[in-house]
């Protein structure tokens, strides 16, 4: 029965390019290919998301006032081989952060990219007391991806 | 509206713990209480939380109020994520492989 959130999602996809071109879109060019009228915080009012280099490298979103909103911080990457950074859209960075690894590996004339999404076992809070605040981040945003869905 | 709930429940990380200690098997507010850093009132409030957002469901035993996990929530939600990446992912390679060509 148990189904849980608690396993890393993994989602495996094949480009039609080499690791070093998927590698730069991937991480130079996020706002090409990000849905940021339906994932991201401010929706609509989104410019771009951008991993930044700013005490270290983060991805960044922001709205088109200015405003901005940290979705993680890069923990380490190797150039069209592999990125791993902390994932917590709309959430404090010190709010047990889930991970996010990709992995750019050449395949015949493309790129198997992996993409893992995990830590959502790190419930390692277990025993530890957490703020009781949340950000109105994502919940508005799936709010929104769902509608659009159903459409 | 379910995972969206659900993925906001999860956002605290007490209440995680609270659910963490249901996978074990059902428990009573007050065994909960004794084995996690907060007070019986703060547990019931999350499992209020919890409840609403469709993670945990309550069954009366006798004279002990079982609290237990709600598999089709968490399901829901792991769904809802799988989705997530599968869109961003294919968007992803679409604009990978239009760089690509812009480079041949």
């Amino acid at each position: 029965m148990t189904v849980t959130v608690t396993e890393m999602i993994r989602k495996e996809i094949f480009v039609d390019a080499a690791p070093e071109t998927a590698f730069r879109v991937f991480t130079e060019q996020v706002s090409d290919w990000w849905p940021l009228d339906k994932y991201s915080i401010y929706l609509e009012e989104a410019e771009t998301v951008a991993f930044e280099d700013r005490d270290g490298w983060r991805l960044i979103e922001r709205a088109k006032d200015g405003r901005e909103n940290v979705w993680g911080e890069v923990l380490e990457y190797e150039v069209a081989s592999r990125v791993r950074f902390t994932w917590h859209p709309g959430r404090d960075i010190g709010d047990e952060p889930t991970e996010v690894e990709v992995t750019f590996t050449a395949d015949k004339d493309g790129t198997i990219v992996v993409l893992e999404h995990s830590g959502w076992e790190s419930l390692s809070a277990k025993r530890r007391e957490g703020r009781v605040g949340y950000d109105n981040g994502w919940p508005a945003v799936l709010e929104r991806f769902k509608q659009s869905a159903e459409g | 509206m379910a995972y969206a709930q659900a993925l906001q429940a999860l956002g605290d990380p007490t209440r995680r713990a609270v659910l963490e200690e249901l996978r074990d098997g059902p428990r009573a507010v007050g065994e909960l209480a004794a084995r996690l850093p907060v007070s019986r009132p703060a547990v019931s409030q999350h499992l209020r939380v919890l409840k609403e957002a469709g993670l945990v469901t309550e069954r009366q035993n006798g004279t002990r109020r079982l609290y237990r996990v709600e598999p089709d929530g968490l399901a829901e939600l792991r769904e809802y994520l799988e989705g997530f990446w599968e869109e961003a992912l294919a968007n992803f390679k679409a604009a990978a492989e239009r760089e690509e060509g812009r480079k041949k």
